[in-house]
């Protein structure tokens, strides 16, 4: 395929692991330089190990993106090394499953803040630097489909999702004016660490593989694709927009 | 890996001779596909289509047919399988649209634009789908539009605007009817400079543009961009799914 990001930089949030590093890799293999961020307890070396093997640009950059002060470091640092910074990827999540009554008011803060507020933060810190530097750019937040269906044992994270949605549809009407574009992809059933104590369970991933019109779990690089679609001027009217990645999930409503 | 997309796919793209039809026929062409070039009245803008693919390098068979007419939709598929022995992409894309209040259209502009626009999708759909599921494999792609999903523009458009919504409904569930081997989406198009919507007034135009994100126009080559995109492998875990590329229209 044409590389479609050659001189350009970007970032990625939760890049160590899953959907976030699938997209870390397509974007360098692409041709961008790209920040493959972590906490400071996560290892990076994997991305950047497959980033180097495809050819492609990157550097560790540490945040924690409940953390104001380490996303605007982190924003700045990825400007500095990179020289520039054209695109966003807001994919940092945790997706612990607890049950509706047994979440603490500390469980649900610590999802807010990295789910909702984190991408708020990455988003609007992003954006801000994209503004400065005057060339437009794109973002793309990692939303999920729990942002449309429940879950008795993801009440908050569901939550969290939807905020995530909106904020990727309100921040784009704003940034319109300044040519960034801003959309989010709602994964559903996807193959990673993040989904894997879910989809171990023989019986539930029969559920998704049947309900599925695919009839199959998704893989990383399958969302990997969409963020780069969105990122890309092929989406180049394509803002405000979610696109649910759920391979006809939600859709299958018995009647 | 090829450079190109849709390398050696077959696509049909109905009412491809202008508009947005044409803008999807001539990327897919760019990105390596066959495209047939579907019209029912302008014949030489069809050719021009399919004469400029080639010019590219590429291979493209114009069909008369009027989505509307079984009889039609038969010989438009059956004219590509003898050109082109398979059908990859199906575009769901031609349309027409009355610009009239309700209080002044009448049941024959009902029957048309519901004829054309839903009943086409629905008739052309399922007569390639038997040919996909022997390849299993195919994408179905159905230009549907913003207007019906949720936009007051379509104050003077209802019968179009519930054709869409009709199309939008026959995504879903045509998505879940048949898959895993094929995927249907649907693309709802916001405001897009084509001939469809040329003579629009033009304190409306600004109205619509003051409550567009990305303050201007989208062209047709912006909605070949996501048409690309649903037609390639890269969209692969997607279909039901209704893409709105509107520029941000509505946000505000």
């Amino acid at each position: 395929m044409e590389k479609r990001f050659v001189g350009k930089v970007a970032f990625v949030t939760g890049a160590t692991t899953g959907i976030g590093q699938a997209t870390a890799i397509r974007l360098a293999s692409e041709g961008a330089v790209v920040g493959v961020n972590q906490r400071q307890s996560d290892d990076p070396t994997e991305t950047l190990r497959r980033i180097k093997d495809a050819g492609g640009e990157a550097f560790p950059v540490v945040a924690d993106v409940r953390d104001p002060a380490q996303v605007v470091a982190m924003v700045r640092e990825v400007a500095r090394r990179g020289g520039r910074l054209d695109y966003v990827v807001s994919n940092a999540g945790i997706n612990p499953f607890m049950k509706w009554d047994e979440t603490s008011v500390e469980d649900f803060d610590t999802l807010s803040e990295t789910n909702f507020r984190g991408t708020w933060l990455v988003c609007t810190e992003g954006a801000k630097q994209m503004i400065k530097e005057g060339h437009g750019g794109a973002i793309c937040c990692t939303s999920s489909l729990s942002a449309h269906v429940g879950s008795p044992s993801q009440v908050a994270y569901c939550g969290t999702k939807a905020g995530v949605s909106m904020l990727a549809k309100a921040l784009g009407a704003v940034l319109g004016e300044h040519g960034i574009r801003v959309n989010a992809v709602e994964p559903g059933a996807i193959d990673t660490p993040m989904a894997a104590s879910l989809l171990q369970d023989p019986e539930a991933l029969k559920y998704y593989e049947d309900r599925i019109a695919l009839h199959r779990v998704g893989k990383p690089e399958e969302m990997a694709s969409v963020i780069a679609f969105l990122l890309s001027d092929d989406a180049s009217y394509l803002t405000c927009t979610t696109v649910l990645a759920d391979a006809g999930f939600i859709v299958n409503a018995e009647l | 890996m090829s450079d190109k997309r849709l390398d050696g796919k077959v696509a049909i793209v109905t009412g491809s001779s202008r508009g947005i039809g044409k803008a999807i026929a001539e990327s897919f062409a760019a990105e390596g596909a066959k495209v047939t070039v579907n019209w029912v009245g302008s014949e030489r803008e069809a050719q021009g289509v399919v004469d400029s693919i080639k010019r590219g390098g590429g291979d493209a068979l114009s069909v008369r047919a009027d989505v509307s007419k079984s009889a039609d939709v038969k010989r438009l598929v059956s004219a590509t399988i003898d050109r082109f022995g398979r059908i990859d992409i199906l575009v769901n894309n031609a349309g027409v649209m009355v610009a009239k209040s309700v209080l002044e259209t009448t049941e024959d502009d009902w029957d048309r634009t519901i004829d054309v626009n839903l009943k086409g999708a629905y008739l052309c759909s399922k007569e390639v789908a038997p040919i996909m599921l022997r390849q299993e494999a195919g994408k179905i792609i159905m230009m549907s539009s913003n207007s019906g999903l949720y936009h007051p523009s379509a104050m003077r458009f209802t019968e179009y605007v519930t054709s869409k919504a009709g199309m939008n409904g026959l995504t879903k569930a045509l998505a879940l009817a048949l898959g895993p081997h094929i995927t249907v989406n649907a693309i709802c198009p916001g405001w897009i400079k084509t001939d469809m919507i040329a003579d629009t007034d033009p304190e409306v135009e600004q109205r619509i543009l003051a409550e567009t994100a990305l303050r201007r126009w989208g062209t047709t080559d912006d909605i070949a961009g996501a048409a690309v995109f649903l037609a390639s492998k890269e969209a692969d875990f997607i279909t039901g799914e209704l893409l709105i590329v509107a520029g941000g229209r509505g946000m505000h």
